[in-house]
């Protein structure tokens, strides 16, 4: 008799648990939580991604909702999701608003700027996902990583001065100021940003650049694709008078490897620093 | 016996025109239940209808599916009211801005009326909210759609009082100031984005491209109340414009006071667009495709015009709404795209076709 009850029991439990966690269909908006998700081999339980989801590329065959700023209610209750992960940031309210409305589970992942901030995304996201065994895992290696940068920075003690561009035209740059993802990677490769007199991505022109004079030039891959070599990117009138074009430094990365304080944070942080201080 | 025939004919003309009106609110009535009925999620339509009928009528609950009713009731509801109202207002304050500046092309997107409205929108969020706060120590409710308001209101001052007498009233010069009034408002937004921090850039992206999407009932109410208001008395100036497609001296010697009506339409006109911006952003040529096509229906009596621009303007926007949130589903196309893809080859057209057409 007990023996049996202690089988109900046990399997009430079970059935509950199930209840509680089982999330079946996510949907997740962000580009590191997606990557987090691929992390933990959940990609057959994401039913849709938004366009920051570019890694792994698998990502991007995903249905897509949009941008993550400008999500719509209706589409992604139509994709009959239970589990929405977003970053934060994600909007506008009034659709975060809705969609906790229709009774869907919304998670909200706070987007810091740091090693321990990724470590934090990966632990809350493992939660909402029922993956906490994964997530120990895979936040310790992160942790083995960090170490092992750490050992490898300590050795040096020189700061370069690096400006971070988002984008570029002939007549200006769109480049980050502090409190941002790309100011943060840049001193945790100890870097300096030359950018210190305002917040957030500002455009600036030839001349602030020039007088800035960065010794490195960082910048992605979406920003440069229409120039054939680095050479050429280095030579705009933009860039062309900074210590940097003069020593042809310019470090080119995927956006999202970068900014996205995604797993994959120390890796990019590694291969930042390597680049700044190769010489 | 000839005044008997005239009569008898102004009286089929009038029952012809009535008839068309009447098609065109038929028409309305489908396009805010497809309106209702089509989006991303599939509902069959009875349920829709079932779940319509239920909230009119608050003596029957009957069981409907939660995702079901929530999205009816409080995702396409308030959109269907909000296209309806940013419709009807554009439309109409396009066909009175076109009997105003006496220029068949004045559409407030295209004179820079909207622009005007979104600029001024841009700047409550920037530095205005910050200032009321360091003020009053609140913010005033209504503060967005009233500073939309104020900016749609000075826009057509400034084009009123340069395109004068003076400087000619041709076609051209208003679309020319035009032109210059969306690059001012560009500017500035430009350099209020510039001041903005990120938090507010992100409100800011919403006004560049309209967007019905974020409708929710408590903002979608008060503005249907307020436009109803406003472009009622729009719509009661349908004879006085007639009179001032004669030109000003003549309306005046028909007996109208022409300074109180421009006051009125140059205000209310104002009024509308700058409701309408607030919620949508900028959604541009509904205010010159509609009243023409009104015009081409049932002629250019404005009496006619003005109430057929306020429905055939709804039905315009609900219906690309529709397309606006089927087409690149999951994601969403701002209805601005849309509506400048329908009205911008037609603006050429029209430019194209002025001698035949008379201006």
């Amino acid at each position: 008799m007990i023996k049996k009850l202690a089988y109900l029991s046990f399997f009430y439990f079970v059935i509950t648990q199930c209840a509680v966690i089982a999330a079946e269909r996510i949907i997740s908006i962000g580009g590191s939580i997606t990557e987090i998700l691929y992390e933990f081999n959940l990609q057959d339980k994401i039913v849709a991604v938004d366009t920051t989801s570019q890694y792994p590329s698998d990502a991007q065959d995903k249905p897509n909702v949009g941008y993550m700023r400008t999500l719509s209610a209706e589409p992604i209750i139509a994709l009959n999701p239970d589990l929405i992960l977003y970053l934060e940031g994600s909007g506008p309210a009034e659709t975060i608003d809705q969609l906790s409305q229709a009774g869907i589970n919304m998670v909200m992942i706070p987007n810091e700027y740091s090693i321990e901030g990724v470590k934090n995304k990966v632990g809350l996201v493992a939660d909402a996902v029922d993956m906490q065994e994964e997530g120990q895992q895979l936040i310790s290696n992160i942790s083995a990583q960090e170490k092992q940068l750490n050992d490898y920075l300590s050795d040096i003690d020189q700061q370069a001065n690096v400006i971070f561009i988002m984008m570029f035209d002939e007549s200006s740059a769109m480049v980050a100021g502090k409190d941002t993802g790309a100011d943060n990677m840049i001193s945790m490769a100890k870097g300096k940003n030359v950018v210190d007199n305002f917040k957030s991505y500002k455009p600036l022109g030839a001349e602030s650049i020039t007088q800035l004079a960065p010794d490195y030039v960082l910048t992605t891959e979406r920003a440069v694709k229409s120039f054939n070599n680095k050479a050429e990117i280095l030579n705009t009138p933009l860039l062309k008078l900074t210590p940097a074009a003069e020593n042809q430094n310019i470090i080119v990365m995927d956006e999202l490897l970068l900014l996205g304080y995604s797993p994959r944070v120390v890796n990019a942080t590694n291969q930042l620093a390597e680049e700044l201080h190769s010489q | 016996m000839v005044s008997q025939s005239l009569s008898e004919s102004l009286n089929k003309l009038h029952q012809q025109r009535i008839t068309v009106l009447l098609v065109m609110s038929a028409l309305l009535v489908v396009s805010a239940l497809m309106g209702l009925a089509i989006g991303p999620l599939q509902i069959p339509l009875a349920e829709v209808v079932s779940i319509l009928y239920d909230k009119l009528n608050p003596f029957v609950q009957n069981q409907h599916e939660r995702v079901n009713e929530m999205v009816v009731s409080s995702l396409r509801g308030p959109r269907v009211l909000l296209g309806i109202l940013t419709g009807a207002a554009l439309a109409v304050a396009g066909a009175c801005f076109q009997a105003l500046f006496r220029n068949p092309l004045a559409d407030p997107g295209v004179i820079g009326v909207s622009a005007g409205a979104a600029t001024a929108a841009v700047a409550y969020i920037v530095v205005g909210q910050g200032f009321l706060i360091s003020i009053f120590g609140f913010l005033p409710k209504y503060g967005l759609p009233i500073a939309a308001m104020l900016g749609a209101l000075l826009s057509v001052l400034a084009l009123y009082l340069f395109v004068n007498r003076k400087n000619g009233l041709d076609v051209a010069t208003l679309l020319l100031a035009g032109i210059a009034l969306n690059a001012f408002c560009g500017s500035v937004t430009g350099i209020l984005v510039y001041l903005s921090d990120d938090q507010q850039l992100r409100e800011l992206t919403f006004w560049t491209l309209g967007s019905l999407a974020r409708a929710q009932w408590e903002s979608v109410t008060p503005a249907f109340i307020w436009s109803v208001i406003v472009i009622g008395i729009l719509l009661t100036k349908g004879r006085a414009l007639n009179a001032f497609s004669l030109g000003e001296a003549n309306a005046y010697h028909l007996g109208f006071n022409v300074d109180t009506i421009k006051r009125i339409l140059i205000i209310f006109g104002a009024a509308a667009v700058g409701a309408a911006v607030a919620l949508t952003g900028i959604i541009g040529f509904v205010g010159l495709v509609i009243p023409h096509i009104v015009r081409l229906l049932i002629g250019a009596d404005n009496r006619y015009v003005l109430v057929g621009s306020a429905i055939l303007g709804a039905c315009l926007m609900l219906v690309a709404d529709i397309f606006s949130r089927m087409i690149v589903q999951p994601a969403e196309l701002p209805i601005g795209i849309i509506t400048s893809l329908i009205g911008a080859p037609f603006f050429l057209y029209l430019l194209r076709k002025r001698r035949q057409l008379g201006f």
